[in-house]
């Protein structure tokens, strides 16, 4: 398998949605961060930390787009019949394209913290802690995302798919706020904040500062929930893979 | 034309995605209206009001709109079908047309649809409007027919402008999406919940022009403006997605 | 006899449909194994099962001596090459990109072989020319040449041929018959151009509606496929009462024509057409092709081509 991950990163660091994405990363982590726009009101009071924290929810956006397009085209153009052919499984095919998405991620997020440092984001710890957080729950949507594209073979359903998941994530982030904010008491509440943290936006959310305190169950825990998330979704993808037909 | 048209036509009205997004849209209905259940159950409130059920729909409105007129496009390029049209004499002009007008088409069927699910649960579940006259409700959902019909004819119009390509299956999903947080924004500066709107300038300027003329943002809040401003932004919308369509669509190589 | 795939009853069902039933099939060590049957006769469906893509509903297969079930049956694919269908090639990748590509995925060790094959499918003056911008014929050929890395034992080409013009149909001909003779590798081709099919191989496998009708030689092939004497008469009725009277078998091919299955001298033909005033025009020796063992085994002149040389 590590000669298909090979390849994979072969392909994927030549990609020009990836090199693309790379670049904007690191260049509107700079000028958000350095507020060179002009931002005033609630992002001017953000300071640089929280502004550069901001910006990173465009990566899940990002991935949005990449891993359907690209993990797709195994489908599209059949290569990955060449990978059976050649012995390897479709398993094998899935984690040398999950763990290429997660290299994927790491490399932008090198660009990312790269603009954010020379925008002028200086608190360490804060950063750090932050981020990790960002990457593990990111981590947790990239194999949602893969989930949808190894069992949805379709391109246009694939990505209506994905951007429905995207809408969905959204807008039960933002009824999640109602909810927690006004309806869910005791017990029911603290479900509902795992449940608001197993999404990137919930926990991005958290993260800004814009949302209340409530609403963070504590990185720890946070990390916890995006792995468990990846796990779960990395096996619901792999369930009976290797038993499907191809063509 | 119009015989491409009503073959067009035809062949939307008969295919498995649009009746799917039919369902779609009963199933949100009806999942919607037993979340407000639990939720207003949760709170203590017995009684529901027409206006939480009533216009369900408009919250995905785009998306749906938009992933419909995708899936029902993208057929002509994936299966070469536009291909056949053309050799057989259709005109470039006709057949984006008639695509286009499928699109508003389709825009139009979605809404009314939704509006005719919407009254049983109305007439059974709720006990009537309160912030709404029925002159309000019928504007409403007129607002939302005109703009579902601009951004079917919208979406359509980038489906076959960039037929056949990677952009064409997320292009239209990502501008309905990032409209959306855009207009939630917007909103959020133009009718604060508390106190005045603080923007001036070209910031303000932008704003309103949004909330004016942008068909998307008239998805996001009840209709607050005079109707010639809904109309005006969605005769734009459509005017220039044909306009630009046609002269891309003509030139366009197809493979 | 050493066999690189062995199946023993086969199965494939999707759903009601059974697409294979029962197959036994074994490819000899070396042989170019033509596999020939009708459109949906099963040919794909039992390349798929054998290239791994599908698993068989009942039934089990051997791959060079490996049960597919086998833990380690990835090392006897790794020796193994396929076609299938269409040529499964990245189209944003030019045809060098593309075999690097395939040698990394093998985890070969280094591209040595790249401009080798290049040059045997004849896409070495291509450049960076990115395979979606090939013709079709050029595809097909990179499908080859992404089946060749590794130096396989073990090829399966589905239609190799398809949407090649005269001069690549030969030059893949010339390359699997250069490939079986110097380095032993096994192909199995499926094709319906049957003329074509017979120029190279050595082996056939006759399916029909999901069925191995018939496994055979090519030298087993050419003993039943009769020889005949064709023979252009001046009146074939007269031809039909001579061949009457001497009880020999024949068959009428057109108002003038027919194969006489007999082994006949000239000189007592002659005399015998004199007697009944009937004149011979011509007489020559006539094989039955491919195509006619074919269509007599399996029944029915559609989905046959005739050779395009």
């Amino acid at each position: 398998m590590i000669n298909l991950y090979r390849a994979n990163m072969k392909r994927i660091t030549a990609n020009f949605i990836f090199l693309g994405g790379c670049i904007i990363a690191f260049l509107a982590t700079y000028i958000f961060t350095a507020n060179v726009m002009g931002m005033t009101g609630r992002f001017e009071n953000m300071g640089p930390d929280r502004r550069m924290f901001f910006i990173s929810i465009a990566m899940m956006g990002f991935f949005t787009i990449f891993v359907p397009l690209y993990t797709n085209m195994e489908y599209r153009f059949g290569v990955i019949r060449n990978k059976i052919v050649a012995g390897y499984s479709q398993k094998q095919v899935y984690y040398s394209h999950l763990l290429g998405h997660l290299s994927v991620l790491a490399i932008m997020m090198i660009f990312y913290l790269l603009g954010g440092i020379l925008g002028g984001a200086r608190d360490f710890w804060e950063i750090a802690l932050l981020n990790i957080v960002m990457f593990f729950a990111l981590c947790g949507y990239i194999a949602t995302m893969m989930l949808i594209s190894f069992r949805i073979l379709k391109i246009v359903a694939l990505s209506i798919s994905a951007f429905l998941i995207l809408n969905v994530y959204y807008t039960g982030t933002m009824i999640g706020n109602a909810l927690l904010s006004f309806v869910l008491k005791g017990a029911a509440k603290q479900v509902g904040v795992i449940i608001y943290n197993m999404t990137v936006f919930g926990q991005w959310f958290s993260g800004t500062g814009l949302a209340d305190d409530y609403i963070n169950p504590g990185r720890f825990l946070q990390m916890v929930i995006s792995i468990v998330v990846t796990l779960a979704m990395t096996l619901i993808a792999t369930a009976g893979l290797d038993k499907r037909d191809l063509k | 034309m119009f015989r491409n048209l009503y073959a067009d036509t035809r062949s939307i009205l008969l295919s498995r995605a649009f009746h799917l997004a039919l369902i779609i849209i009963a199933a949100y209905q009806v999942f919607y209206f037993a979340h407000i259940k639990v939720v207003y159950a949760f709170i203590g409130v017995s009684e529901i009001d027409a206006d939480d059920i009533a216009f369900v729909f408009v919250s995905v409105a785009a998306f749906l709109v938009t992933a419909a007129t995708l899936f029902i496009t993208d057929r002509e390029f994936s299966s070469g079908c536009i291909r056949n049209k053309l050799i057989s004499g259709v005109k470039r002009r006709d057949a984006f047309l008639s695509a286009v007008c499928g699109g508003m088409l389709q825009g139009a069927l979605y809404t009314v649809f939704a509006c005719l699910i919407s009254i049983p649960f109305i007439g059974l579940f709720s006990v009537g409007f309160i912030n709404f006259s029925i002159q309000e409700v019928a504007d409403y959902w007129l607002v939302v027919v005109m703009t579902c019909m601009a951004i079917g004819a919208f979406s359509t119009a980038l489906v076959m402008i960039l037929g056949g390509s990677k952009l064409s299956y997320v292009i239209g999903l990502l501008i309905a999406f990032v409209m959306k947080v855009w207009d939630t924004v917007i909103l959020d500066k133009l009718y604060p919940e508390k106190g005045f709107c603080k923007l001036t300038g070209a910031k303000l300027a932008v704003y309103s022009f949004v909330d004016k003329y942008i068909p998307y943002s008239y998805l996001m809040i009840r209709p607050h403006y005079e109707m010639r401003f809904y109309v005006t932004g969605c005769a734009a919308m459509i005017v220039i997605s044909v306009v630009i369509g046609l002269i891309v669509f003509s030139k366009r190589e197809l493979k | 006899m050493e066999y690189v795939f062995k199946s023993n009853e086969i199965s494939k069902s999707y759903g009601k449909f059974t697409a294979l039933s029962d197959v036994n099939m074994e490819i000899p060590k070396g042989a170019i194994y033509g596999f020939v049957g009708k459109n949906g006769a099963g040919k794909t469906t039992l390349i798929r099962v054998m290239t791994g893509l599908q698993r068989p509903s009942s039934g089990t297969y051997e791959l060079m001596g490996k049960s597919f079930t086998d833990k380690d049956i990835s090392e006897s694919r790794r020796r193994m090459g396929a076609v299938v269908e269409s040529p499964a090639v990245y189209l944003d990748m030019s045809a060098r990109d593309n075999l690097i590509q395939q040698c990394l995925m093998l985890g070969l060790p280094d591209y040595n072989c790249v401009d080798e094959i290049l040059e045997m499918v004849g896409l070495a003056e291509t450049g960076k020319k990115k395979a979606r911008n090939f013709s079709l014929g050029m595809r097909q050929r990179l499908g080859i040449g992404v089946a060749l890395c590794g130096s396989p034992d073990f090829i399966v080409l589905d239609e190799p041929i398809n949407g090649l013009d005269p001069q690549g149909i030969i030059e893949v001909r010339e390359l699997i018959l250069k490939l079986n003779r110097e380095r032993g590798i096994t192909f199995l081709i499926s094709s319906h151009i049957l003329d074509e099919l017979a120029k190279v191989a050595t082996h056939y496998g006759f399916i029909d509606k999901g069925h191995i009708v018939r496994q055979m030689t090519a030298e087993e092939l050419t003993d039943e496929c009769r020889k005949s004497i064709r023979m252009k008469v001046s009146d074939i009725k007269l031809l039909s009462k001579v061949m009457e009277e001497k009880k020999i078998d024949y068959k009428v091919v057109d108002s003038n024509t027919a194969d006489v299955y007999a082994d006949l001298t000239f000189s007592e033909v002659a005399k015998d057409f004199e007697k009944v005033g009937c004149t011979i025009i011509n007489m020559q020796e006539h094989d039955e092709s491919l195509e006619a063992f074919y269509l007599s085994l399996l029944g029915g002149n559609e989905n046959v081509q005739k050779s395009v040389c």
